[in-house]
């Protein structure tokens, strides 16, 4: 039984997907689409096969090479974020005045896309991996802070008022009552801080890479007049996203969904 | 005894729901019969199906077998021959509480001036004068549900359905709806069906008294309740026949219970 | 209109800590603490800010530019995003059909079409606004077609029985009932969108724009031009949500009491 729903739902999920490239290569089979500007999907798979058996000049696989360089790059950033940002962001809940200041600083900042700050980091770091993961991290760093300081801010105080009636001291109290109940809001701030990483990443690659990297490869590709290999790269971004969402939904329901602690989402 | 003409006539309702490996029977051969203008409640233990029935009434559902009558027609889609009052309010919340009480009469084409006109005489019925051109989240949880009566009412129906309307309420308030019903029913002059598990609600309003059995739901006696109103709830008449219609229910709940530790 | 107190009060809270950190920020300035070719000022992002306005309104060009494309992108996405979701909400067929497709081009960054666009479309208007329309077009359609499904099935039973035919439900139950989605979604899309016009207006234009201005300063590294135009960046997401969404909000949503008050 569960099998079988599990077949259909993932049927249900591919057949339009699979229906949408028949139609799609059938129309630029009978030529009615302009084969220099829009590739069928056929060529797309070609490139991205070719592009991922093919090696650079230095001996390495040149799509794995791309993918590998956007992600540590993610990572990073994100690790970066995490730190200053959970860090900030439990002190401005705990503290009304640091609130106070840094809340309007965040408003302000935080809907600037990160983007515009790569060419004024590119003065600061120069081009490639500093300026790329300085950006991303800063990024990545609003959402993170800002949903740490409301989590730690919702914490009901009888919640902090029965932990010391029991003698927990300060740090009893920051383990094991402070960060498990604004978990939900934290995990929600990583998971907007991830998306807007990722995507200020590849804006940045295009701008501040130079030689790896997927967003560079798109970008690089447009030079070369290589559509499929944009279209490719588009499909890349796609499912490396869409492995990463997956891979946070299964931590979500590890953790704190056991708790049932989820909040409404929107998206 | 009242002996009105049968206006609303179940014939043998079936109703199986279909949830995946399970078949689970909600109504097996239900009959009943509703007198016009008579007040008639329905109560049964938790997951009898008392609920469903409403809904196959109001063509919500449909059944799997029989049929039900409205005044010798059968029924099947939903329709402004009925007026239907769900547990919770279910207003609509960008539409004042005139808004609302109107939208059945907008639904007809009524004109705008005589809908108001209609709608107003309901607003005042249900006691809700001054507020209606108030939003529904500004109201309490009984001044909502008294929208939600006036609402059904408003595009005068033939029979009026209650989904155990006063559930969600608190025991206060539940007590002043249901003295206020009784007057507004008093007034409109409606055959009325009404679903509670609620036995002390129940002898409070009915006129008839319709038990239910545990699942799948059948019908398992009748009470007439001949009290005159306003009735008291510690009057002894009323007391002796709550206990008639408690033993009745008391078997089914226990047997309620032992199906859902069999689960 | 006569402003209380404590609306002054709370502008002066936020804005004491802003003011406090450009007065440290412009102290380490002029102590010669910070490098003047890599940070410039506030007083001289200032003085930039006045003389591309003042002698020559080159920012305001360069604004307009911004907000001409941005309206165009964002008004088509908003049209046919509420198009797309409406029918993905109503119809099972083509939401099955769609909804595969959607959620995987929704996890696309936008700024990843922008070099397609600049192979097929050319340089230019045409791209960015491309890239506005994307930018906010799957947000658009997956919070209406969201808002759509979610409705409460009651409220629809509840029109249904008052007669109310297909087309009725659509405009008086499912649009309304599905408001505070679509509001929510044209919200966020906002911001969706400006960030596409910021990154392809980096990428894509020849002729003025916010983020043509942040990128073409990068030639003559004038750090003072890319922070002015970080400074009008920010200010403008802000006004768009603020002064056109907000108040679209106050007027719907929030009067009917389906979201909170912002504070």
């Amino acid at each position: 039984m569960n099998a079988k729903r599990l077949a259909e739902t993932i049927l249900y999920f591919f057949f339009p997907i699979f229906l949408l490239l028949i139609i799609w290569e059938a129309i630029s089979r009978l030529e009615m689409l302009n084969p220099a500007l829009i590739s069928r999907p056929t060529e797309i798979f070609t490139a991205l096969w070719k592009l991922l058996l093919k090696t650079s000049l230095s001996g390495q696989p040149i799509l794995i090479t791309h993918i590998y360089f956007s992600l540590y790059r993610l990572f990073f950033s994100f690790i970066i974020a995490v730190a200053i940002g959970v860090g900030l962001g439990i002190l401005m809940g705990r503290s009304n005045k640091i609130y106070w200041f840094f809340e309007s600083l965040i408003t302000v900042a935080m809907p600037i896309p990160g983007i515009a700050w790569a060419p004024i980091f590119m003065i600061w770091l120069g081009f490639g991996d500093p300026t790329i993961i300085t950006v991303g991290a800063l990024a990545a760093f609003f959402p993170i802070v800002y949903n740490t300081a409301a989590g730690v801010r919702s914490v009901k105080k009888e919640m902090i008022w029965a932990a010391q009636s029991m003698g927990a001291d300060e740090k009893t109290i920051f383990f094991k009552v402070l960060l498990p109940s604004s978990a939900a809001f934290i995990f929600t701030g990583f998971k907007l801080g991830l998306a807007r990483g990722w995507r200020t990443i590849i804006a940045v690659e295009m701008i501040a890479a130079s030689l790896w990297g997927l967003g560079f490869m798109i970008f690089d590709a447009r030079d070369y007049l290589q559509p499929s290999i944009i279209y490719g790269g588009i499909i890349v971004l796609a499912a490396l996203y869409f492995f990463i969402e997956s891979l946070i939904k299964l931590i979500e329901q590890k953790t704190i969904e056991k708790w049932g602690m989820v909040r409404p989402e929107v998206v | 005894m009242r002996k009105g003409r049968i206006k609303l006539k179940a014939i043998n309702i079936t109703k199986i729901f279909d949830e995946g490996k399970r078949k689970v029977a909600a109504l097996e051969n239900f009959n009943l019969e509703v007198r016009e203008n008579e007040f008639t409640v329905i109560v049964g233990p938790t997951g009898c199906g008392k609920s469903t029935f409403l809904y196959l009434v109001a063509g919500f559902e449909e059944p799997t077998k029989g049929e039900i009558l409205l005044d010798g027609k059968p029924l099947t889609k939903p329709g402004p021959d009925r007026g239907f009052v769900f547990q919770e309010p279910n207003l609509y919340p960008w539409r004042t509480v005139l808004g609302n009480i109107m939208f059945g009469l907008e639904i007809m084409g009524v004109p705008k001036e005589d809908a108001v006109k209609k709608a107003m005489y309901y607003v005042n019925m249900v006691g809700l004068k001054g507020f209606e051109n108030a939003y529904p989240h500004t109201l309490s949880g009984g001044m909502k549900q008294r929208v939600g009566i006036a609402r059904a009412l408003a595009y005068n129906p033939e029979i009026l359905l209650m989904d155990e309307p006063f559930g969600a309420l608190d025991a206060q308030t539940r007590k002043v709806m249901q003295q206020e019903l009784i007057k507004i029913w008093e007034r409109a002059k409606k055959t009325v069906v009404f679903v509670t598990h609620s036995v002390i609600e129940a002898v409070y309003l009915a006129d008839t008294i319709v038990v239910m059995t545990a699942r799948p739901g059948r019908v398992k006696g009748i009470i007439n309740v001949n009290l005159p109103r306003p009735r008291s709830y510690t009057d002894e008449k009323y007391l002796s026949i709550r206990k008639k219609v408690l033993s009745l229910l008391e078997e089914e709940v226990t047997k309620t219970l032992a199906i859902q530790r069999k689960l | 209109m006569v402003f209380p107190i404590s609306k002054i009060v709370k502008v002066l809270r936020f804005l004491f800590p802003l003011l406090i950190s450009l007065a440290i920020w412009e102290l380490l300035a002029t102590f010669h603490l910070l490098d003047p070719k890599l940070v410039p000022s506030p007083s001289r992002i200032t003085l930039t800010m006045y003389s591309l306005t003042v002698p020559q309104p080159t920012l305001l060009v360069y604004l307009y530019r911004s907000i001409y494309r941005f309206t165009i992108g964002y008004g088509l996405g908003a049209i046919l995003g509420i198009g797309v979701g409406i029918l993905m909400g109503i119809n099972k067929h083509f939401y099955r059909m769609a909804s595969p497709i959607l959620s995987l081009l929704i996890s696309v960054p936008t700024i990843a079409w922008v070099p397609l666009f600049l192979i097929t479309v050319g340089i230019g208007d045409e791209t960015i606004i491309l890239a506005i329309f994307l930018g906010c077009f799957f947000a658009i359609v997956y919070n209406t077609m969201n808002g759509i499904r979610s409705i409460n099935k009651e409220l629809i039973w509840a029109s249904k029985i008052m007669g109310a035919k297909k087309t009725t439900i659509f405009s008086k139950v499912l649009l309304p009932g599905a408001s505070v989605s679509i509001i929510t979604g044209l919200r966020l899309a906002v911001g969706y969108s400006w960030r596409a016009l910021v990154g392809a207006e980096m990428l894509a234009s020849i002729s003025g724009g916010i983020g043509y201005l942040v990128y073409a300063a990068r030639a003559f590294n004038a750090v003072n031009i890319m922070f002015t135009g970080l400074v009008i960046i920010a200010l403008g997401g802000l006004i768009i949500d603020n002064l056109v969404l907000g108040a679209l909000e106050k007027k719907t949503i929030e009067k009917w009491g389906m979201i909170k008050k912002r504070v």
